[in-house]
């Protein structure tokens, strides 16, 4: 393959690696090259904190990976192939895989759960140039936590390990455990037994929810569920439930890989799955669930049942005969399924599980003409995106496009406007469908993919042709990106989002050839300086147990507001009441929705 | 602090551009080649290699306005008893003048050669050396030289070049070449190999850092303190061959502990107004700083005595924008800026040990959501 020449060496990278300086106890061992593989500049460095442990060596080597887009786009700290940590801990994706000079054990250094009491928002400053410095930063402190065991501490959200799938296809099966029935499991001597699946949607990446567990004998737990998934049609294939008393998990934060260590570090296992697996000798794979008590809260005791699944291989033939058993015992094809599938050297094929429990609840007339007869490009369709979208589509807008790369999550829907059975589908695509529903005259289109580098050239002619172009992702990158795209002529640009609590709403809106980017940076700064002084003493939100993301504390009816004072702005600019473009800065409360900015005139 | 990704861009950026090493190589070959062919010259060559600064990764690329100098030895066949030093390099004179025509001058011991304001090569011819010597140069490929990058150590062709060369100049340690002084009219010694070979031993020794020592103090010379116009060049860098301690562990400690060992070292000879007999390499008859005034040296040795102060602050300041500041000032410009408020102010560099923030980095303003 010819050799294509390496892009050059962007400046702002070159200057940020010099950051390493100012890291006590870092440097610099391999300098820059560029990994065609990953599209990334990566350099080798060495990290000393002072201490070792049994499973992080002093010093221990490191490979940083960044975009060209520097200060923009990712940053990532690998684990390097020798000399470096080779065990998998929390806040770190897997590290059981050799990737060329680094491991796959990436660093999860956003979350800010591991440092400075736990309780700051100590943010990844995306497009500051000194941005390597704080992950610089986040990784000696992760390194130092991860030497002395605290990387997860008392009082922190538990963190379940990530539990590796070895092959397609792959499962997700969603639990709906909470406490009152983690009081059932622990009145129950059950150990075993046959759980019924439902489906909940019937795209690729499959997702289950489990509905009942039965023994034999009994039917152990049956969830409360509603008349929705009441009517859903169930798995056919049978799939078992084993219950353990413990997390089967290897210090210091791994899965067990293998069958070997996975009955090693649960010797119980072996015998709950000899007996439960006696009805899945039919020559099929069958999914299992392994459930162990967990705790919400690291240090406190166990409150909740955790079902992990793993898709079984296919097992022993009931009539197998194995030398020294009887033809068709139960022991024999066990026996037979210990030297085969169930090997120890054998890899246990995981699959993915989530909790569903928590449940969240989840507009009239019809907006002037200028406002309606806009063709409406939106940019995110995350909480607030979508709420708008409603709105408009709702209030009478037809032609809508709807842009966004991420898919539906279950955890999404407390805020969202779409349900349970699109979860795992494409956002702007559901979205759209949504949309397109409301009325009969409505075209509402997606693309599922990122602004502006997912754009073909047929989305880009649709971009082109648009009139309103609504951002509602809160992520300066993408007004970055939209100050510098062409937009082919003057458009309605606004930017819509919310900080803490969603007290404060931001609406700016400007008519122009490209979005403001520089005046609308300017013009928000010092609000978000207010914000952060207001709320950074709280504590961030917890979600269920699994990789922590940065989930904003807003309720839906906060956003609700936010998304109608958006609308009402919308409005109002289209009938060219605002003299110029801005922004415009709202908040909100219980006792109502104020304009704190511009000050209407005739208040102090 | 030793800042060890700042010097690595300072030398970046002190290093000849591709373009001009992409000259130096055309121009080089150029000449090479019309040698060969010349009906007249050729027989009387047995080859041509690069010497000087660029051969040795002691090279800076040229302030801006100057030209890149190259230096050529060509070894010849001319006797001495045959040819008076005047007559051999008047040998080249019809060849320069059909070749470069009104672009080449006769200097004292070389024909000065400028194809254009960018590049100049210093063509200097020898005697016919002994049959061995002829033999081995023609054995250890010592006229392919393709200007690479010092990074270019780890490479297979450079290093085989070095170690024939090193083995090569071992043979000729008793038979240096001999090169033409018309001014003084006699035939001179050098030994081009063995500064080569010297030069890479010490590097070797410094854990490579020497050479990128001596393109730094180099650098501070042309930059910083261009007057006196002596001592400079390959002088300057045999003080710094001398001073430059080994087993550093990097360019900062290196430049540092150069200048102070100088100042230590030379200071005496300035006390006393004279001027230190450094032989050179491979012909220790030969001063080195025999073209020194005792009134420029002197004034030179005040620079070193200054730099030595201000380098050992920069080496000692516990901060990078502080340390960054100090380097800077002692190189001027084309050595990186410390950063602004963000990024700075770490601990002293190296060692382990990590002491956990108290508050959260600096950020500006809060976090905005949708």
């Amino acid at each position: 393959m010819p050799d294509t020449p390496d892009p050059e060496l962007p400046q702002s990278i070159s200057k940020a690696r010099r950051l390493i300086e100012s890291v006590p106890g870092a440097s610099l061992l391999t300098d820059l090259k560029w990994f065609e593989t990953e599209s990334k500049w990566g350099f080798k460095c060495r990290l000393s904190i002072g201490t070792s442990s049994e499973f992080v060596p002093e010093p221990s080597d490191w490979w940083v990976l960044v975009e060209p887009q520097y200060p923009w786009g990712d940053i990532r700290f690998y684990p390097a192939t020798s000399a470096s940590i080779t065990a998998t801990f929390p806040h770190q994706k897997a590290n059981n895989r050799e990737k060329g000079e680094w491991r796959s054990g990436e660093l999860c250094l956003r979350s800010p759960l591991f440092s400075l009491g736990r309780a700051a928002y100590d943010i990844d400053p995306v497009g500051d140039s000194s941005r390597l410095k704080w992950h610089f930063d986040r990784a000696t402190e992760w390194l130092s936590d991860a030497a002395k065991g605290t990387l997860l501490r008392d009082g922190d959200a538990y963190e379940l390990p990530i539990f590796p799938p070895v092959h397609e296809p792959f499962v997700t099966v969603a639990n709906l455990e909470d406490e009152s029935t983690f009081a059932t499991w622990s009145a129950t001597d059950a150990r075993y037994g046959v759980v019924d699946l439902a489906r909940v949607s019937s795209n690729k990446k499959e997702v289950l929810v489990a509905t009942k567990f039965s023994t034999a004998n009994d039917v152990v737990l049956s969830y409360k569920i509603g008349s929705w998934l009441t009517g859903m049609e169930l798995e056919n294939e049978t799939a078992i439930w084993v219950r353990l008393d413990t997390i089967p998990v290897l210090q210091p934060h791994q899965a067990p890989l293998t069958w070997g260590e996975l009955r090693t570090i649960s010797p119980e296992l072996s015998g709950y799955l000899q007996r439960a697996v006696g009805i899945l000798r039919d020559g099929k794979e069958h999914l299992a669930l392994i459930g162990f008590p967990i705790s919400r809260i690291v240090g406190q005791a166990a409150d909740r049942m955790h079902w992990q699944t793993l898709r079984l291989p296919v097992l022993a033939a009931s009539d197998t005969f194995t030398p020294g058993f009887r033809q068709g015992s139960a022991q024999g094809a066990w026996q037979r399924d210990l030297t085969d599938g169930l090997k120890s050297s054998e890899k246990v094929n995981w699959q993915g599980a989530e909790n569903w429990s928590k449940q969240q609840a989840i507009a009239r007339g019809v907006f002037g003409d200028s406002l309606t007869s806009q063709s409406v490009a939106m940019i995110g369709a995350g909480a607030l995106g979508s709420h708008v979208a409603n709105l408009l589509a709702r209030g009478g807008v037809d032609k809508l496009s709807i842009i966004d790369d991420d898919k539906l999550e279950y955890g999404n829907l407390c805020r969202h406007t779409l349900g349970m059975n699109l979860v795992g589908r494409s956002k702007a695509h559901v979205t759209a469908v949504q949309l397109a529903s409301i009325r009969a005259n409505v075209e509402a289109d997606s693309l599922n993919d990122s602004f502006p580098e997912g754009l073909d050239a047929k989305h880009r002619e649709q971009l082109l042709g648009t009139s309103l172009v609504i951002d509602c992702t809160g992520s300066d990158e993408t007004l970055q990106e939209m100050s510098k795209f062409a937009w082919g002529g003057e458009k309605l640009f606004c930017s819509v989002s919310v900080g803490y609590y969603a007290k404060r709403i931001y609406v700016y809106i400007a008519r122009g050839a490209t979005f403001p980017f520089d005046e609308f940076q300017t013009a928000v700064a010092p609000w978000l300086t207010k914000d952060m002084e207001d709320f950074a003493h709280l504590e961030p939100e917890r979600e269920s147990a699994g990789c922590w993301h940065i989930s904003f504390p807003a309720r839906v009816d906060e956003i609700a507001v936010a998304a109608s004072m958006a609308v009402r702005s919308l409005e109002k600019w289209a009938r060219e009441e605002f003299a110029e473009s801005g922004l415009h800065v709202f908040e909100q409360g219980l006792d109502g929705v104020v304009k704190v900015f511009p000050v209407p005139s005739g208040t102090t | 602090m030793e800042l060890p990704t700042y010097f690595a861009d300072f030398l970046k950026e002190i290093r000849p551009t591709a373009a001009q090493k992409k000259k130096m190589r055309t121009e080089h070959r150029r000449l090479r080649d019309l040698l060969a062919k010349d009906t007249d010259l050729s027989p009387i060559i047995v080859s041509t290699f690069i010497q000087g600064s660029y051969r040795r990764f002691t090279g800076n690329k040229p302030l801006s306005g100057s030209a890149c100098d190259v230096d050529i030895i060509a070894v010849t066949t001319m006797s001495e008893q045959d040819y008076t030093p005047k007559a051999a390099l008047e040998r080249f004179r019809p060849f320069l003048k059909k070749n470069y025509p009104e672009q080449y001058t006769l200097q004292g011991r070389s024909w000065k050669i400028t194809p254009d304001s960018e590049i100049s090569l210093d063509l200097v011819p020898t005697s016919a050396p002994s049959e061995v010597v002829r033999e081995s140069l023609q054995s250890t490929r010592a006229s392919e030289w393709d200007f690479p990058d010092e990074d270019d150590w780890a490479d297979t062709t450079v290093r085989n070049a070095l170690l024939l060369e090193a083995k090569a100049a071992e043979q000729w340690k008793s038979e240096p070449l001999r090169i033409p002084d018309h001014e003084a009219e006699i035939w001179d010694d050098t030994h081009p190999l063995e500064q080569i070979r010297w030069t890479w031993q010490k590097s070797k020794s410094t854990n490579a850092h020497y050479v990128n020592v001596v393109k730094c103090v180099k650098r501070w010379r042309q930059v910083k303190r261009p007057t006196p116009k002596y001592p400079k060049s390959y002088p300057l860098e045999h003080m710094i061959g001398d001073c430059c301690p080994d087993d550093i562990g990097s360019v900062a400690l290196g430049v540092t502990r150069a200048f102070e060992v100088m100042e230590e070292r030379y200071r005496p000879f300035v006390n006393t107004k004279q001027v230190p007999k450094l032989g050179d390499r491979g012909v220790p008859s030969h001063d080195v700083l025999k073209r020194v005034t005792v009134a420029d040296f002197a004034a030179f040795m005040g620079h070193v005595a200054d730099a030595a102060k201000l380098a050992r602050t920069a080496l000692d300041a516990n901060n990078v924008p502080e340390s960054a500041k100090k380097w800077r000032e002692l190189f001027g410009d084309e050595f990186p800026e410390a950063p602004g408020d963000d990024g700075g102010g770490g601990g002293s560099g190296g060692g382990g040990g990590y002491t956990p923030r108290s508050k959260p980095s600096e950020v500006s303003g809060g976090r905005r959501f949708a």
